[in-house]
């Protein structure tokens, strides 16, 4: 046998070793570093072999066909399109019966639309509001509240109404700033005790947690789009795609130390849709 | 004589001076001598171009006028800018104003005007349309175009130069290969300009015929004299620029070459210190040989430190002052090497500190004897709840710093750095003073418990880092995965078919 | 023992007909035809493992408190189908390596996809009579892209759940009947927990069923119309020149796909790809970096991020920016996909059937348009990776992200410019020479004897 022959009974006999140690990796469960080196040299070698074989050891022979296939001949064509219309000749006898088949067709297509409503329940009010109500309690991912002497200027804090952790829609950033550098609307006056604020973490862009806090620029980053929040101007988008304001939970500080929403958020928080206004 | 420029530049200098006196160094960083001394410098410019004995002549000779225009671009702006008038403003305005301007630098049109490769366009669009248009003849003529012309001129330079200085708020901070890039691709284009101006044979500006008495071929002579100065001079003005620029990233990058020695030479010393040993090794030290320590530390302190810390911990323009400082913070910078800083920069970045922990401890202990800051330090073992740990990193830590402590982008050029060198006591420390932009996380936000726990997690993923299913790619998720995809995968599999079929 | 069975075959469906004219079929085999196979093979791969891992995975959103191996996670609250596949992963022999080579596959399959579509474009494969096909093989791109994204957000991680709600958000940017389709498809307000469930119904049946169904007809439209070829000699509109099915092609073939199975294999044995251990399980309220969907995903990715902050009121309502940049750009770019045969028949005014391809040099427009619009795409791909490279080059990505919406109209116009050059100037060289393609023409002159003259220049298109 010549050389390529050689190398081709090789290769086929490399891929026998490559998969008895494949079995082998799989039953000592060797981890997928080995399971798959074992494979690769299995499948790699059969396929080297098969290649070898199709480029040095068949004949390199050529086919050359005609293209007639189509289009058909015009007998063919005329005969097709006979058939075609002996049958509708034969339904067009009774035309209107034709309108009622089509009437009874395209009735049950859109009627088998229908069930297809199952599968969710209506949008309704869904979007519109959080957990938050008025007198929640601030708590953290864990349960324990928030109190009021709790967070250092310059951090920042996850919190969710108490008894709703997890919810979804409800996350919320508190923060907290220096005197002097928030800047407060009229109406939100009372809404940011003791420099305490707290701002919607569902991004409005594309509802991304916004996890990223510059804390000495006071600017909130979304890792998704990067769209910049200012924290201290009432979260205003002022960089990335975001177009509005994360929505602020207006805060309050109870007689025992504990930080509590006034109300529900003023707006839908997250992204845009068609019937938010 | 210009009576109307003196007046300007007596009146620009009773501005500074009036907003000198009231500077407020708290508020903003501190103006040295220099800064005073480079104000000065380009109003002495700017004297020497706009008056006698540069402006009569500059009225009927082509090089002279270049000449000032020269010295407006090119010497006048950059010095005008290294006299740091945003700092100064920032400082000395009312507090109201100095927020409203505050945000008018945060705002979009002073980025987008700051904007590098606009600042470069738009430069060298004034350049060129200046020189080749109708304006150029039309400011000789009527003085309120000219004045229109230099003010222009000096805008778009004080633009272009404020992309590559960066002294005060910076909109877009370059690192020094960009500043490179964008001073090498000036100096062409300006040479381009002079020498066109230089080769021509027509007499672009009739206006000096007239004032070469009607002599085209005088005019020419002195057109091709401008050309030349700006295509020589200007080029030279440049390059010299350049070699600064490159110079200061040698400088920069010689600096970090000694760090990396000086860790080669450390790896013996260095290791995995326990967090607890090392807390208690700098309490013991710093309350047992207390004399010689504080005395040793207030030597390093003077030579590392003083020079923008200030000798008695007050701060400067570009250092905080170490007067509340805690014990946490000054550890921290200075056991990662962030501390003493090559250069004054706002990040630095995670390298071999060039103190030995003896020099570090002596400085600790002399910084803290002159501070108010708490000399609490954290106590951390690394047997915390490795669940736990995970949690907190997932909900405090992995959106800045990446879900494997990879590091990550967190805008405007600031780096969440990876956490690979850290060790847990300098997690631990981070995670309390809120290094850079971080934020800092107290007591009551993670208490010490939670910080051993997410500490824990961070030693695993330093050390043990489960990653069962092959190279981790840098920790770059998806993006990695698409270029192994495309190039070990597609690229290799485009090879296989090259092979099987045929090229015909 | 082959001829028993093909005997037997024969008896009773009457198959030596067939087989007597197929098994000599010509395939042109030129190497860039063989790109087409790449994927096929790939979908193959896919199947394969995923009929493996389909056994392992529970499609539940019902959380539990994990147990398992994997120390970090345990007491820790997740999904049913993120334990199952956490459980795949670390637990189950062969599990992570065949979890990972499906995704590499996956990978693969739409770079070949990718790649393949820019030949059949470059090449002019499109033309009549096969505009037929370039539709289903768009629609084969589209479902890819979908079985690709339920795929990789079925084990509800971290990464893919912040996927799966910027899709979400996405769907409910779309006027008028966004927020009711959103609720419809995903069960309810993000996240429910239905969701889950049917991405997994719609990766193992639904898509599969209809990739392979439209494969099928791929596949049989070209066997019935016979592949394109290069001009050549020997070559013409009206015959194919190749290798014969049997043995050569079938060789070959299996071949690639051996070597295809083998490429992702060593990928998914070396390559650690998508840890979904180290990301945790979805949390709507944790968000890890870098946040970036498969490569595929890149471009709707890099569009959104580059995509104005544009919130439109009209009349009481919202169109958000996501609708613009998710919904109607990738709508426009496929629209002018699908259309482009049409198109340019009504461009070049050539209603003829082609059966030669041509050489990307002899279209210089359609070059210069397919660059543009290449590289458009690829611009917006990699700007929605622009957060890790702002981390590794150390450019503020604020900058970088502006630097990417400016060459996204400057760089696909620079490039399709330099491409429509590059290739008329090909082309004039290439006519300026003999080369093989100029042919002698031999005749009968009048006055006896044959007469050679070169062959009429051919009909130029601009």
């Amino acid at each position: 046998m010549t050389a390529r022959l050689w190398s081709i009974a090789v290769a086929f006999g490399v891929s026998v070793l490559g998969s008895v140690c494949f079995a082998a990796a799989c039953a000592v469960h060797a981890g997928p570093q080995l399971e798959g080196l074992s494979l690769f040299v299995a499948l790699g070698a059969l396929g080297l072999g098969i290649i070898l074989w199709a480029r040095f050891a068949v004949p390199q022979e050529q086919a050359v066909d005609v293209r007639d296939d189509y289009p058909s001949s015009g007998d063919d064509r005329r005969g097709a399109g006979a058939a075609l219309q002996h049958g509708a000749d034969e339904l067009d006898r009774h035309g209107f019966l034709t309108k009622f088949l089509l009437a009874a067709f395209g009735t049950l297509g859109v009627a088998a639309l229908f069930p297809l409503r199952s599968l969710g329940p209506r949008f309704g009010k869904g979007l519109y509001h959080t957990k938050w109500t008025r007198g929640a309690r601030l708590v953290r991912a864990d349960g324990t509240p928030v109190l009021a002497a709790d967070l250092a200027v310059g951090s920042i804090l996850t919190v969710f109404p108490a008894g709703y952790v997890d919810d979804a829609s409800s996350q919320t950033l508190l923060l907290r700033l220096p005197p002097g550098v928030l800047h407060v609307s009229p109406q939100r006056r009372s809404w940011s005790p003791q420099g305490y604020v707290a701002f919607s973490k569902v991004c409005t862009h594309a509802g991304c947690p916004v996890g990223l806090y510059r804390a000495s620029m006071y600017q909130l980053l979304c890792p998704c789009h990067q769209s910049v929040f200012d924290v201290a101007h009432a979260a205003q988008p002022i960089s990335g795609p975001a177009a509005r304001a994360l929505p602020q939970l207006p805060l309050q500080i109870a007689d025992d130390g504990h930080l509590q929403a006034q109300s529900d958020y003023t707006e839908p928080i997250g992204p845009g849709f068609w019937q938010r206004s | 004589m210009n009576y109307t420029v003196l007046l300007l530049l007596l009146l620009a200098m009773a501005l500074y001076v009036w907003l000198m006196s009231r500077y407020d160094a708290r508020r903003a960083q501190r103006l040295d001598r220099w800064h005073v001394a480079a104000f000065g410098a380009t109003v002495a410019v700017l004297y020497l171009a706009l008056e006698p004995p540069l402006e009569p002549l500059a009225d009927g000779s082509f090089l002279a006028h270049m000449t000032q225009h020269m010295l407006l671009v090119y010497v006048a702006a950059p010095l005008f800018l290294l006299s740091a008038p945003m700092m100064l403003l920032l400082g000395s305005l009312d507090l109201t104003k100095a927020r409203q301007l505050g945000r008018f630098l945060r705002g979009p049109l002073w980025r987008f005007l700051t904007f590098p490769v606009f600042t470069w366009l738009f430069f060298m669009a004034v350049m060129w349309g200046a020189h080749f248009s109708a304006l150029y003849e039309l400011a000789l003529t009527h003085p309120v175009v000219h004045i229109v012309e230099h003010a222009l001129f000096l805008a778009a330079a004080i633009l272009f130069w404020q992309a590559i200085i960066h002294i005060g708020p910076v909109s877009w901070p370059m690192n020094f290969p960009l500043r490179v890039v964008y001073v090498f691709l000036a100096t062409p284009q300006g040479a381009f300009l002079g020498l066109a101006l230089y080769q021509t044979r027509k007499v672009l500006y009739s206006h000096y015929v007239m004032t070469h008495d009607g002599s085209a071929a005088a005019a020419l002579a002195d057109q091709h004299a401008g050309g030349a100065l700006m295509w020589i001079g200007g080029g030279l003005l440049l390059f010299v620029v350049f070699m600064i620029v490159v110079a200061m990233w040698g400088r920069h990058e010689r600096r970090l070459g000694e760090q990396l020695d000086a860790r080669l030479d450390a790896r013996l010393r260095s290791g995995a210190v326990l967090g607890i040993v090392f807390a208690l090794a700098a309490f013991g030290i710093s309350t047992r040989a207390a004399d010689t320590t504080l005395g040793q530390g207030q030597n390093l302190y003077q030579i590392h430190c003083s020079s923008c810390h200030g000798s008695s911990l007050q701060g400067s323009a570009n250092a905080p002052s170490l007067r509340n400082v805690s014990i946490d913070a000054v550890q921290f910078y200075l056991t990662t090497g962030r501390m003493p800083a090559i250069a004054p920069s706002e990040q630095n970045q995670h390298r071999t500190p060039i103190l030995s922990p003896a020099q570090i401890d002596a400085l600790v202990t002399f910084v803290m004897s002159r501070s108010h800051g708490s000399t609490v330090l954290p106590v951390v073992d690394n047997v915390g709840n490795l669940a736990r740990g995970r949690a907190l990193f997932t909900a405090n830590c992995s959106a800045c710093h990446g879900a494997t402590a990879q590091g990550g982008s967190v805008g405007y050029g600031w780096i969440a750095p990876s956490l690979d060198r850290a060790t847990v006591t300098q997690v631990a420390q981070a995670i309390r003073i809120g290094p850079g932009v971080m934020p800092r996380f107290d007591e009551h936000t993670l208490s010490d418990s939670d910080v051993n726990d997410i500490v824990r997690y961070v030693n695993v993923l330093q050390t043990n880092v489960p990653n069962a299913g092959g190279l981790p790619l840098g920790g770059l998720g998806a993006v990695a995965e698409g270029l192994v995809a495309w190039v070990l995968g597609m690229g290799v599999l485009i090879v296989v078919v090259r092979l099987i079929g045929t090229n015909a | 023992m082959i001829r028993r069975l093909a005997l037997a075959l024969d008896d009773r469906l009457g198959t030596a007909h067939f087989m007597r004219k197929a098994l000599r079929k010509a395939f042109p085999d030129h190497w860039s035809f063989m790109l087409g196979e790449i994927a096929l093979y790939c979908f193959v791969v896919l199947l394969a493992t995923g009929v493996y891992l389909g056994f392992f995975f529970d499609a539940s959103s019902q959380p539990l408190t994990y147990n398992g191996s994997y120390l970090s996670l345990h007491g820790i609250q997740m999904s049913a189908a993120y334990a199952s596949v956490l459980r795949l992963s670390l637990d189950t022999r062969a599990g992570l390596l065949l979890r990972q080579i499906h995704h590499w596959a996956a990978l693969v399959f739409l770079a070949a996809i990718t790649v393949h579509m820019c030949r059949i474009f470059f090449t002019g494969a499109f033309r009549r009579p096969r505009e037929l096909n370039w539709i289903i093989g768009l629609v084969l791109l589209i479902l890819a892209l979908g079985a690709g994204f339920t795929g990789y957000s079925l084990p509800d991680d971290l990464l893919s759940g912040t996927g799966l709600r910027i899709a979400y958000s996405v769907l409910i940017s779309v006027p008028f009947v966004g927020t009711d389709l959103a609720f419809l498809f995903f069960g309810g307000a993000f996240p429910a927990t239905e969701t889950i469930g049917r991405l997994f119904f719609a990766h193992v049946l639904i898509l599969p069923a209809l990739i392979a169904a439209a494969m099928t007809l791929h596949l049989g439209i070209i066997w019935r119309q016979k592949h394109t070829q290069f001009r050549g000699p020997g070559r013409t509109e009206n015959n194919v020149v190749g290798s014969p099915l049997w043995p050569n092609y079938a060789m070959k073939s299996a071949g690639l796909l051996f070597a295809v199975a083998a490429i992702v294999t060593a990928l998914g044995a070396f390559f650690q790809i998508n840890p979904i251990w180290l990301y945790g399980p979805y949390d709507p309220a944790n968000v890890s970096a870098p946040a970036q969907p498969d490569w595929y995903i890149g471009w709707l990715e890099g569009a959104l991020r580059l995509g104005p902050s544009w919130d439109w009121q009209i009349f009481n309502h919202t169109v958000p920016a996501p609708f613009f940049a998710g919904v109607l750009l990738p709508f426009v770019f496929f629209s002018l996909l699908f259309v482009w045969p049409f198109l340019e028949r009504r461009i070049t005014h050539d209603g003829e059937p082609h059966q030669l391809l041509d050489h990307p040099s002899d279209t210089p427009w359609r070059t210069g348009v397919g660059a543009a619009v290449l590289t458009f795409a690829i611009v917006l791909t990699f700007a929605g990776s622009d957060g890790v490279q702002a981390k590794i080059v150390g450019i503020s990505v604020e900058m970088l992200a502006s630097l990417y919406r400016i060459m996204l109209p400057v760089l696909p116009a620079v490039v399709g410019l330099l491409s429509f050059e590059l290739a008329r100037e090909l082309r004039a060289r290439r006519d300026a020479l003999p080369g093989t393609d100029a042919r002698i023409v031999i005749s009968r002159a009048d006055s006896g004897g044959f007469v050679g003259q070169p062959e009429e220049h051919r009909e130029r298109r601009p």
